[in-house]
C-alpha cells in the first residue's frame, strides 16, 4: 500500500498547465516593464486594465476615422451612399458595443485567462480596421472591402460582449 | 537548480526578460502543480500561479542569492499567495468538488488529490514538493526554511496521515 502510495504521488507530477494558458501568461509578463508589473500586481483576480483599456480605445477611434474617410470618399464619382450608410450604422454599433464592454470592464472582476482571450479578439479587431483604413487610404474605391472589415470588426467586438455577459 | 540558473537570474535582475523566459519555463510548472494540489481548482490556479511570476518579476531586482535555489524563492511567493487567496475568499475544501480534470485518469490519483488537500499547509507543502516533486530533503529544508529534521518528521507524520484517509 505504501509503495502504491509513493507511486500514485508520483504520478501527480503528470499535471500540467495549459499550454496556452501558460504561453498567454509568459508572453504578458515579459511585456511587462517593472513599473506596469508592479501595478498588475496588486488587482485581486489579475486584470489587464492598461492594455485592454487603450485596444478598446483605439478600435473605436478607428472605426470612426474609417467612416470620416468613407464620407470624404462618398464625393467622388460612383453612388456610393448606401455603402456610407451601411458603414454609419456599423459604426455606431461598434461605438455603442464598445461602450458597452468598457462599463463591464470597470464593474467586473475578470480571471486572467479572459482578460487574455478579450486582448487577443481586440487585437484582431485593430488589426482589421487598421487594415481597412489603410486599403481607403491608398484606394479610395474599395470601399465595398472597408465596410467588410468594419462588418467583421463587429462580429469580433460582439464575441467580447458575450464572453463578458456568459461570465 | 538548472545549468547556468546563477547567470539567467543575473541577467533577468539586469532586466532581460528572455532571462527570466527561461526560469519561468523551468519552474512554472511545479509552481503551477504546487499551487493546484491546495487549491484544488484550475482557473484559480493559473491566476495565482500567474501573480506569482508576475510578482517574481517585478520583484527580481531585490533577490539576492543565499545559497538557496532560485525555486525556494518562488515557492514562498506561491505559498503566500494562497494564503492570501484562502483569507480573501474564506475557502474552506468542499472535498466533493474538487475539480476532475484530463490528468485524474485513475480514482487512485483523484483519492491522493483530495486526500493531500485534507492535510495541513506544512504538510501538503512536503508531500507535494517530496514525493510529487521528488526533490530531496536538503532542497525542500531550504525552500520551507526549516531544518531537515523537521522536514523527515512532518513528512513521515503526512504519509501516515495520508494512509490512513485512503484506507477508510
Amino acid at each position: 500500500m505504501k509503495n502504491d502510495l509513493f507511486t500514485t504521488l508520483k504520478g501527480l507530477k503528470n499535471i500540467q498547465p495549459d499550454s496556452e494558458y501558460s504561453n498567454n501568461s509568459r508572453n504578458f509578463i515579459l511585456s511587462q516593464t517593472q513599473i506596469s508589473a508592479d501595478l498588475n500586481t496588486d488587482l485581486r483576480g489579475f486584470k489587464n486594465w492598461f492594455d485592454l483599456k487603450h485596444s478598446l480605445m483605439l478600435a473605436g477611434a478607428l472605426a470612426s476615422f474609417i467612416f470620416i474617410v468613407l464620407i470624404a470618399v462618398s464625393y467622388l464619382p460612383g453612388n456610393k451612399n448606401s455603402l456610407v450608410a451601411e458603414a454609419n450604422e456599423i459604426n455606431a454599433s461598434i461605438q455603442v458595443k464598445l461602450d458597452e464592454i468598457g462599463y463591464q470592464l470597470d464593474n467586473q472582476k475578470i480571471d486572467f485567462s479572459m482578460a487574455s482571450n478579450i486582448q487577443n479578439i481586440l487585437k484582431t479587431t485593430v488589426d482589421e480596421l487598421a487594415q481597412a483604413q489603410e486599403e481607403l487610404k491608398n484606394n479610395p474605391d474599395k470601399l465595398k472591402e472597408s465596410v467588410k472589415k468594419i462588418k467583421k470588426a463587429e462580429q469580433d467586438i460582439a464575441k467580447i460582449n458575450e464572453l463578458l455577459q456568459s461570465k | 537548480m538548472i545549468d547556468g540558473e546563477k547567470q539567467l537570474i543575473q541577467d533577468a535582475i539586469g532586466g532581460e526578460a528572455s532571462a527570466f523566459g527561461l526560469l519561468y519555463d523551468r519552474y512554472q510548472p511545479q509552481i503551477y502543480r504546487f499551487i493546484y494540489l491546495k487549491v484544488s481548482h484550475r482557473e484559480e490556479a493559473e491566476d495565482l500561479c500567474h501573480q506569482v511570476f508576475l510578482k517574481a518579476w517585478q520583484n527580481i531586482k531585490t533577490y539576492k542569492h543565499k545559497g538557496f535555489p532560485f525555486s525556494a524563492w518562488l515557492y514562498v511567493i506561491a505559498r503566500n499567495k494562497v494564503i492570501d487567496h484562502y483569507k480573501q475568499n474564506r475557502i474552506t475544501i468542499d472535498i466533493e468538488t474538487v475539480h476532475l480534470s484530463i490528468e485524474d485518469r485513475t480514482a487512485d490519483m483523484n483519492d491522493a488529490k483530495q486526500a493531500i488537500a485534507k492535510l495541513s499547509p506544512i504538510e501538503q507543502d512536503i508531500v507535494i514538493m517530496r514525493f510529487v516533486e521528488d526533490l530531496p530533503i536538503k532542497e525542500v529544508a531550504k525552500n520551507l526554511n526549516k531544518s531537515e529534521l523537521t522536514i523527515r518528521v512532518t513528512q513521515n507524520r503526512a504519509i501516515k496521515k495520508l494512509q490512513k484517509i485512503l484506507n477508510q
